[in-house]
């Protein structure tokens, strides 16, 4: 626009508007303010002008320099940003509850049995003799157990090992012994059908042909100890409960007639595991359902359950579970004592000859140091009661009471 | 076939033709794309206007106009387009057809600014009745009953879009005003206050050196100013406008204007000190100087009594002195106020 401002003239009406308006170029609006730092008359002007100008300028100005303002957008444009961290927050929320919900399956029978008093029994066997074939076995057996702890990642760690154990005989035992030292870590639940009457830890060892023997055997043997040591090692007592069911049940396909070799470790402890549900005079066990146990085991377990339940003549679950050579005896979840000779086809019932009810079975073998020559061994059956007392048999029909151990 | 031959010969209608007109200065051409564009957005034919009477009134301002652009410039396409963009092309039509004495534009005049121009005077007045004296002698004005020459003159002849029309017709209607109160002032009676404050023999007299070079050194500060500073200070101290309409009217806040104002007046003091010590005034009595009556500079009329002393005719001749004469009063009634524009106001609203 040509500026309209002479010197020493007034600016018309047209260029005041424009002035009042802000519709002036820089130059332009320098010479009208000139003019009217020395014009009083256009200064009026300009001033009776403006309040009239305000309801409709102010609008137009409001709006322009709203336009500049950054202005909250409401609650949404205040909070626009907001949205990153909101996010970030909700899904380490979501994980947390994940992970809560994860962890709370897996130690609501641990809270269970940490109510239950550390009484404890024990009752040590060394290992027996070993068959090759079981190292793989074994692992997925402690598997099992550790699987009650939901990491997977260590169970495919464990398989590695196991498999890698087949390859490199060498690397098989140290690989052993620290699964032997995973399992003390386990925090296998205690199924709550024992009524915690009966705990104790088990480390499930394979061992070949040629890597068992009296070395792989004193190994064991000395690992075992060490357990036996810590009698009130809540975790030993908690996964001896998971055992009862895992390690000690037959594999037929897999492990040889005589050739199950396992290093048990048990830990009992005496009394109830659960206030309510077992009392500590007397512990019930078989009024502890096994779906809650069901609930805690991984599906494996489970249909373990399930297949025991059927398979004893009592149509109750096994308890525990324990092969040598062709004889397995078990125990129902009511203490009763079954044996078959055919694999676990056909049951009989064994008649008690303890007082109370028998709480875990395992197979025991004589150890050389036991038996005061090495690489001999034969497997006896051993059966703790509720009241922790151990009976040894070799049949499995015929108990004799074996004196406890001096502490 | 020969007279297809001719007819295909021929050139093309004046409709597709740009509309031309042929002046002293350059040839303006407006092409029927951008006419018909102004058009649609003008809005011109929902009261009426013709076209072609549409198209005459956009060449007819083009032409005075040159489409903003200096004497003996042709405009390109570009600039037609952004010299109409930057005009209230609405008003611009309805001012000129009114001017050109269209009936049906006057009515929509009346209607859509017959009321606002009432309020607007009686605003302007304080006074319903001066205010719609006022407003039926600027529509006698703007219907041009006014002539010159024997030419009927119409004060919308004048009017070139760059404001809106509303704001232009206040600022006329304003202009009326103050020229009719500037006219009539004279006619009131001075009340005896105002004597006795003005008669100069009562006023203590001001060594003629001094008062010469302060007011030399006043001027001279006050011109290094810059020119918005200098705007503020008189409408400040001069005309008593508040630090709120000074806001107003320069969009910005009022704190902003008294921060402005009094960094302007220390510039000025500091200005003034080193003026008249060039001039060759000692520190002190530089100090001195800025201590002194404003009354003693003669100088201390009050800026409604200056304006006074001009009218409307005789501005442009008096500009140059009233500047001059604005310039030493500013500076008289900043030296009078020690405490910033702020304290200034406060003490008035007391």
């Amino acid at each position: 626009m040509k500026p309209t401002v002479q010197l020493g003239a007034h600016p018309d009406a047209e260029s005041l508007t424009a002035f009042a308006e802000q519709l002036l170029s820089g130059t332009e609006r320098e010479q009208i303010l000139a003019h009217m730092a020395t014009c009083s008359r256009c200064r009026e002007v300009v001033f009776l002008t403006q309040p009239m100008m305000e309801p409709e300028k102010l609008a137009s100005a409001t709006e322009l320099q709203e336009s500049f303002r950054p202005t909250p957008r409401g609650w949404s444009g205040a909070w626009r940003w907001a949205w990153i961290p909101a996010t970030a927050l909700a899904g380490f929320i979501g994980f947390a509850v994940l992970q809560h919900q994860r962890r709370a399956a897996v130690s609501q029978p641990e809270m269970a049995q940490n109510v239950s008093p550390p009484e404890t029994v024990r009752n040590a066997t060394p290992a027996n003799t070993v068959a090759t074939p079981s190292v793989q076995k074994q692992a997925p057996r402690r598997e099992e157990a550790k699987g009650l702890s939901a990491d997977r990642g260590r169970a495919d760690r464990d398989t590695e090992v196991s498999s890698g154990a087949l390859d490199r005989k060498d690397k098989a035992t140290q690989k052993k012994d620290e699964l032997a030292k995973e399992s003390d870590l386990l925090s296998a639940v205690a199924p709550a059908a024992l009524g915690g009457s009966a705990h104790g830890t088990l480390s499930a060892r394979a061992k070949t042909s040629t890597v068992g023997g009296p070395m792989a055997q004193n190994q064991a043997q000395q690992q075992n100890n060490a357990p036996l040591q810590q009698q009130n090692n809540a975790n030993e007592v908690r996964q001896a409960g998971t055992l009862f069911d895992s390690a000690d049940k037959p594999t037929p396909a897999s492990v040889p007639p005589g050739g199950a070799s396992e290093s048990v470790t048990v830990t009992a402890e005496q009394g109830p595991r659960l206030a309510s549900a077992a009392p500590a005079t007397a512990p019930e066990i078989a009024t502890a359902p096994p779906a809650t146990q069901s609930v805690v085991l991984s599906n494996m377990k489970t249909s373990r359950l399930a297949e025991g339940r059927s398979a004893l003549p009592s149509e109750l679950g096994i308890l525990s579970q324990a092969k040598a050579a062709k004889t397995t005896i078990a125990i129902d979840t009511a203490g009763a004592l079954f044996l078959s000779e055919d694999g676990g086809k056909h049951w009989q019932p064994v008649k008690a000859q303890w007082t109370g009810r028998a709480v875990l079975v395992k197979v025991r073998p004589t150890t050389a140091v036991s038996r005061g020559m090495l690489g001999q061994s034969t497997p006896h059956f051993q059966l703790t009661t509720e009241k922790l007392e151990t009976w040894i048999s070799e049949d499995g029909k015929t108990w004799t009471l074996e004196a406890p151990l001096a502490k | 076939m020969a007279y297809r031959r001719d007819v295909d010969a021929a050139p093309p209608q004046a409709v597709n033709e740009p509309l031309r007109a042929d002046t002293s200065a350059a040839t303006v051409a407006l092409q029927p794309a951008l006419l018909d564009q102004l058009w649609g957005d003008c809005g011109a034919a929902s009261w009426g206007l013709l076209r072609s009477d549409f198209d005459r009134i956009i060449l007819l301002a083009a032409m005075r106009q040159n489409f903003g652009l200096t004497a003996g410039t042709s405009a390109g396409a570009q600039e037609q387009a952004a010299f109409f963009r930057t005009t209230k092309l609405a008003d611009l039509v309805l001012a000129t057809a009114c001017a050109e004495g269209n009936e049906r534009a006057w009515e929509h005049f009346m209607e859509a600014y017959g009321a606002q121009l009432t309020r607007a005077a009686i605003a302007i007045s304080g006074s319903e009745t001066v205010g719609r004296d006022l407003a039926d002698a600027f529509y006698a004005e703007l219907y041009g009953l006014n002539t010159r020459e024997g030419q009927r003159k119409c004060p919308l002849e004048s009017y070139r879009g760059r404001g809106s029309l509303l704001g232009w017709l206040r600022t006329t209607l304003s202009q009326r005003f103050v020229d009719h109160y500037r006219r009539t002032f004279r006619e009131e009676a001075l009340d005896e206050d105002y004597h006795d404050a003005t008669t100069v023999a009562d006023l203590p007299q001001l060594d003629p050196a001094i008062g010469e070079t302060l007011r030399s050194a006043i001027q001279e500060v006050l011109s290094n100013q810059p020119a918005e500073e200098r705007f503020m200070l008189a409408a400040y101290y001069l005309d008593g406008q508040t630090l709120a309409e000074i806001g107003q009217l320069l969009r910005v806040h009022e704190a902003t204007v008294s921060r402005r104002l009094k960094r302007a007046t220390q510039s000025v003091r500091k200005g003034l000190v080193k003026n008249l010590e060039k001039k060759g005034m000692s520190r002190r009595a530089a100090e001195e100087a800025l201590g002194t009556d404003p009354r003693d500079l003669e100088l201390g009329m009050n800026l409604k009594k200056l304006l006074q002393h001009s009218t409307a005719e005789t501005f442009p001749e008096q500009a140059i002195s009233d500047s001059a004469a604005a310039q030493e009063t500013v500076a008289a009634a900043m030296l009078s106020n020690t405490q910033g524009p702020l304290a200034t106001e406060a003490n008035g609203e007391e």
